[in-house]
């Protein structure tokens, strides 16, 4: 219902990519060891998985099972032990440093979960930083702000009050918003979200939802989110879940009564994982 | 508590170290100076001691040689074993290769001062009768002659004869028996390249003494003691000294002391013993090395209290990033005293090291320093290896470590000063609007203000500026000036107060109005720069408060070198207006043209100008039409066609105004001749002879009067204290006017010392040897300014260099500074790495950053000392600036200087950012990200 207002505008300044073929992301035989030898820890041990183009998917799984790993994997913020991470046609686990920094500015949205803003920055500053970090020349310059696409967000997040404020100003919630304003605002192919809601109370945490299911929906972007929560991830298109480092199954058109009975089907086959929340 | 204070230290060591580098750096300074100065004294006082060696007493003359009686009473005293004339002189040495003029000395007869002279020999033997010399072994192969060679010793007898005919000297064959080793003593005992013995030594020198009516005296300028045993050096000077006094010698004991019964300047004989003679011998010797070593200290100073800045940024900002840590300590049960305390620890700690490191340093330092000047002038004895004294050591450490504590002083109560639970939410940006900021705010104008008022009252006194309103005259014009400097240099002190104070205030909101500058071209990195650099207003202001310290010293001393060799250079200008001038002094017959010959040579030598020959005429002249004795003043005066005066004289608008039946007259001889522009004088020959009555007062004329010429007086900027007038003029005021003077303009890229010692070697060679030629003198203006700029420049150079240690200490502040914030920004540099900053524009951001901070700490710095520089030499050079004219009004800004500086800063910010920058980018955002 906040949406509605805006619905029109949203569907028009963002068109669709153009075509569709393929997966927007996927990772092929994807592990990730951390240490070596008998203090090695396998945080993910041969992950193969598909993130369909425009759809809003989530990862579940109980704690220390590697949803973040694979989800900095995938955002190319750090590099596979052995396996493909692949952005469309692009293979991240071929590319250096500046190429991957480059990708992660043009191609990418992250959402962290400690929302990591720059506390010198105004909430707006910081919305368009990822805009600016190109600087008016030289290589990988980015996309122009669309100042439109900036009104929409603001005005979706609520945040048009705020915008003056610093983070240390700002509540969890709000802080939030920003770092997912932040995500979406260069338009990015894949946005990834590290609990997004963890530090939200609901009724926050369900318009930061919708808003990113709107974004999928309305806008064809690509939302790959890890949640711990059921209804939270009821909002996406699929659930996948990890367990120990691998693929334990998926849920697809959840519902939070059926996210959480696959949760406990894992939990039992997997009693020494520790307990989900 | 300190175990766990120092697993602290060692766990934040890395973040020590800058600190450390800075303090070793000051003590180091310390040290350095001190060990050097110890070094001198110590080489002072051995090659003194050397020259008494096996002596207890000695007794000295200040006037009369003492005679063999005097000797034999010395020896006769109570309490004295031996005692033995020494002579102390000088001869010049004739060899087959030269000459030269050595120190001359006797050998001595008693064993126990004998054996001083036996160590020194190198081979052969003492010379043990008349002819025969031992010398030192340098000085035997500059004169050709080895051992068993011969050599002359000439001597000027001196003689009764007033008549004034020039004695000839005689020369006295000698024979070389021995050659001595000259490495010690040959600094400041300039007496011992040759020893004769005593007769020969006393017969040498017997020019030396002369009585009132120019009669040699023969004898010794010192007589050696050797005390009985039993008796102290103290009783064996006291018996000698009443035995001199009964014999009827004025003596003394000590310093000069009235009490003893002398009033005059020092009384005919000191009777010191060897202590008292080598303690103030070195301290004669050391007088101006102590000045110097408190001036150097003094910098050193300023040195160690940049340090300490650096030091306090540093603990307050390992404080700040432990805060957290403090606050569990607190929380957990740790008192506020365990907490300060381990604070303080970890300072002592770091104090001790650093110093001990900076103390190693320095003493590597003087031996390196003792080691290049040894090396630069080899004659000077300088010792081999450091002399380490106690307080040399001892000093540095304290100093050093006592600094580092109390910088940490005011850290250590920050960091208790907090509730432990406040301590534990993350930091809010510090309030500048408390009441203490306020408090310091106020004081901070009220300084910068009054010292500012201060120093613009005392730069107007000191130079004179009041001085007729104050006085009506400009009499008591120099005790202003004093009072004007010391005004300056309080007020100048003040409002730099005042500005350090400020800071807080002052520099974060210039950092920010440059960085809101830089950042307008560079995009997001370089608005988080300029944002980062005034993140924590205290911390960016102390930085670059220490580094404003030094480059406002340093560009100070520049501006102020600058614009005091401009004022000096422009005050020369004024009293030699030419650069090189060439006159003929005249024979005995008048005044002499100076020969075509001279003329022809001088003119040639490269890096002369332009050139013209001058009329010159001494000349007498009084005001009005008529020639009056009574109010006759002498005049010079010059003649050339205005063309060539205009083409040889600094500016050509001096001499725009010579005309047939004008005089220039340069503005100071107008004062002096009580003449002013547009009036009328009359000049004549100077042979022109007056006649005088009883009282000396002129009467009239000796002969008849003088025809007299007249001139109207046109008075210019021109210096010096010759009048120019167009060569008619000259000769039809006296014709006896010759050519006897050439002006020589150099070109403006020719060394001017360089090129008047040519002219003076071509005047020289030009003009031989025969005696008819009358003596030419080559005199100007562009040698002694190049001589001034040259002193200048050399002390600049050495003032500069010392102070370069404080500046040095500030730029390892700002590194020190920026890598500790880049360690406490780690994770947001990791989310900016995530959103797509490649490793170059992290790398950029923290140069941006560092350049910021530094540059406008340079910026500033190079605003104030300009200001403080200009007004400095301004103050100081007073009286010379009204001689320079209205030169000392504009300062001289040495932009390239300058800039170099500020370049210095700003490139010194940029490598500052390079370590930090590599640790930042070396971690991977994930790594970062995870950081808590
Ligand atoms: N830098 C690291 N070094 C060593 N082990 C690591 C590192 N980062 C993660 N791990 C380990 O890898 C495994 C997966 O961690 P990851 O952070 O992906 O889990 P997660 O599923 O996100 O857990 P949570 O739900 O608690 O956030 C864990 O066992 C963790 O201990
Ligand atoms: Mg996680």
């Amino acid at each position: 219902m906040v949406l509605a207002g805006h619905a029109g505008r949203m569907t028009s300044t963002a068109p669709l990519p153009e075509s569709p073929a393929g997966p927007a992301a996927s990772a092929v035989g994807l592990t990730k060891t951390y240490g070596r030898g008998p203090a090695a820890v396998h945080a993910l041990r041969g992950v193969d998985v598909t993130f369909g183009r425009g759809a809003f998917t989530a990862i579940m799984g109980p704690s220390g099972s590697g949803k973040s790993t694979l989800l900095h994997l995938l955002a190319g913020l750090d590099t596979a032990t052995s396996g493909q991470v692949l952005l469309g046609e692009t293979d991240l686990t071929r590319l250096d440093d500046t190429a991957l920094t480059l990708l992660r500015r043009e191609r990418l949205g992250f959402v962290f979960q400690q929302f990591n803003l720059l506390p010198v920055l105004t909430a707006e500053q910081n919305i368009v930083l990822p805009t600016e970090l190109g600087g008016r020349r030289g290589r990988g310059a980015g996309a122009p702000l669309d100042r439109e696409w900036l009104g929409v967000l603001v005005d979706v997040l609520g945040l048009r009050e705020r915008l003056a404020h610093r983070p240390s100003e700002l509540s969890g919630g709000q802080q939030q918003r920003v770092a997912i304003a932040r995500a979406l605002v260069t338009k990015p192919e894949l946005v990834l979200a590290d609990e997004p809601t963890g530090n939200l109370d609901s009724r926050s945490g369900a318009e930061v939802l919708d808003f990113l299911r709107r974004s999928v929906r309305e806008l064809g972007r690509t939302v790959v989110m890890v949640t711990h929560d059921a209804v939270a991830a009821s909002y996406a298109d699929r659930v996948v879940l990890l367990a120990d480092g691998a693929l334990a199954g998926e849920v697809t058109d959840p519902t939070p009564e059926a996210v959480t009975a696959a949760l406990d089907a894992l939990r039992t086959s997997l009693p020494m994982a520790g307990s989900a929340r | 508590m300190l175990r766990l204070t120092l697993r602290q230290a060692r766990s934040t060591a890395g973040r020590l170290l800058l600190a450390g580098v800075a303090v070793a750096m000051g003590t180091g300074f310390v040290a350095a100076v001190l060990l050097t100065s110890a070094l001198f004294t110590r080489t002072t006082t051995d090659s003194v001691a050397a020259q008494y060696r096996g002596a207890d007493v000695v007794v000295r003359t200040n006037g009369t040689p003492l005679t063999d009686a005097e000797v034999a009473d010395v020896a006769g005293a109570p309490s004295v074993a031996a005692a033995d004339g020494r002579v102390d002189s000088g001869v010049q040495l004739v060899g087959a290769s030269g000459t030269e003029y050595a120190g001359l000395r006797n050998t001595t007869t008693a064993p126990a001062l004998a054996a001083a002279d036996h160590d020194r020999l190198a081979a052969g033997e003492l010379p043990s009768s008349s002819g025969q010399v031992a010398l030192s072994a340098a000085t035997a192969q500059r004169l050709g002659a080895g051992l068993g060679g011969s050599l002359s010793v000439r001597t000027y007898p001196v003689t009764t004869d007033l008549s004034g005919a020039a004695t000839e000297p005689v020369d006295v064959p000698v024979t070389v028996v021995g050659l001595l080793s000259d490495d010690t003593g040959a600094l400041f005992d300039s007496s011992g390249a040759v020893l004769a013995t005593t007769a020969d030594a006393l017969a040498w020198s017997s020019g030396s003494y002369t009585d009132v009516s120019g009669a040699p005296l023969t004898g010794y300028s010192a007589v050696l003691v050797v005390t009985a045993p039993g008796a102290s050096p103290q009783e064996a000077r006291d018996a000698v000294a009443d035995r001199l006094r009964t014999a009827g010698l004025q003596t003394q004991t000590g310093e000069w002391d009235p009490s003893q019964g002398w009033t005059g300047d020092a009384p005919p004989v000191d009777v010191l013993t060897t202590q008292q003679v080598v303690d103030s011998a070195v301290d004669s010797a050391l007088g101006g090395t102590r000045v110097l070593t408190s001036v150097v200290l003094a910098f050193a100073a300023v040195a160690l209290f940049v340090a300490t800045t650096v030091i306090t940024n540093t603990f307050s900002v390992l404080v700040a990033q432990r805060t957290h840590q403090l606050a569990l300590l607190r929380c957990v049960g740790a008192t506020k005293r365990q907490v300060q305390r381990s604070v303080l620890a970890e300072a002592a700690a770091l104090g001790v090291v650093a110093s001990s490191v900076g103390v190693l340093v320095g003493a590597g330092l003087s031996t390196v320093a003792a080691a290049v000047l040894a090396h630069l002038a080899p004659g000077v004895p300088v010792p081999t290896g450091v002399v380490l004294t106690p307080a040399a050591v001892v000093a540095p450490l304290v100093v050093g470590t006592g600094v580092t504590v109390v910088a940490a002083l005011a850290p250590a109560r920050a960091a208790t000063r907090v509730s432990p639970l406040a301590a534990l939410r993350p930091a809010a940006a510090p309030d500048l609007r408390t009441r203490t900021s306020r408090l310091r705010l106020a004081s901070s104008l009220v300084l910068l203000l009054g010292g500012g008022v201060l120093l613009v009252g005392g730069v107007l006194l000191a130079t004179g500026v009041f001085a007729d309103a104050v006085n009506g005259a400009t009499g008591t014009s120099d005790e202003l000036a004093v009072w004007g400097v010391a005004a300056a240099v309080v007020g100048g002190m003040a409002s730099f107060s005042g500005v350090l104070l400020g800071a807080v205030f002052l520099v974060p909101r210039a950092v920010g109005l440059v960085g809101r500058l830089v950042a307008r071209g560079g995009g997001a990195p370089a608005r988080l720069a300029a944002l980062n650099a005034v993140r924590n207003p205290r911390r960016t202001a102390s930085t670059t408060g220490a580094l404003l310290i030094g480059t406002t010293l340093v560009a100070l001393m520049v501006v102020g070198a600058a614009t005091t060799s401009r004022t000096l250079a422009a005050a020369l200008d004024r009293q030699y207006p030419v650069d090189v001038q060439v006159t003929s002094l005249g024979g005995p017959d008048g005044p002499e043209p100076l020969a075509p010959e001279v003329v022809r040579a001088a003119t040639a030598v490269p890096g002369v100008r332009a050139w013209t020959p001058v009329l010159t005429a001494s000349l007498t002249a009084n005001r009005g039409t008529t020639p009056d004795p009574r109010s006759q003043t002498w005049l010079e005066a010059a003649a050339a066609s205005r063309g060539q005066l205009a083409s040889v004289l600094p500016d050509p608008a001096w001499v725009a105004a010579l005309a047939p039946g004008t005089v220039v007259v340069p503005r100071d001889l107008a004062t002096s001749l009580g003449v002013s522009d547009g009036d009328e004088v009359v000049a004549y020959p100077s042979t022109t002879q007056a006649q005088y009555d009883d009282q000396g007062t002129p009467t009239g004329w000796a002969g008849a009067a003088p025809q007299g010429h007249v001139l109207r007086v046109a008075v210019t900027d021109l210096g010096g204290y010759q009048a120019l007038v167009l060569p008619g003029d000259l000769t039809a005021a006296d014709p006896a006017a010759t050519t006897s003077g050439l002006w020589v303009h150099l070109s403006a890229d020719a060394d001017p010392v360089a090129v008047a010692d040519d002219v003076q070697t071509a005047v020289t060679d030009a003009g031989g040897t025969d005696a008819s030629t009358s003596p030419v003198a080559v005199s100007g203006a562009a040698a002694e300014r190049a001589g001034y700029e040259r002193v200048i420049d050399t002390m600049l150079l050495v003032v500069v260099g010392l102070l370069a240690v404080a500046v040095l200490i500030a730029l390892v502040g700002v590194a020190n500074t920026l890598s500790l914030s880049v360690i406490e920004r780690t994770r947001e540099n990791a989310v900016l790495r995530a959103l797509g900053l490649t490793r170059g524009q992290l790398r950029r951001m923290l140069a941006l950053e560092g350049a910021l901070v530094a540059g406008v700490g340079g910026l500033l710095g190079v605003v104030l000392g300009s200001l403080y520089g200009w007004a400095g030499a301004a103050s100081l050079l007073g009286g010379a600036a009204a001689a320079g004219g209205s030169a000392i009004w504009t300062p001289e800004l040495p932009w390239g200087r300058l800039a170099l500086l500020l370049g210095v800063a700003v490139a010194a910010g940029l490598l500052a950012s390079v370590l930090p920058a590599r640790r930042a980018v070396r971690t991977p955002p994930v790594a970062a990200l995870a950081e808590q």
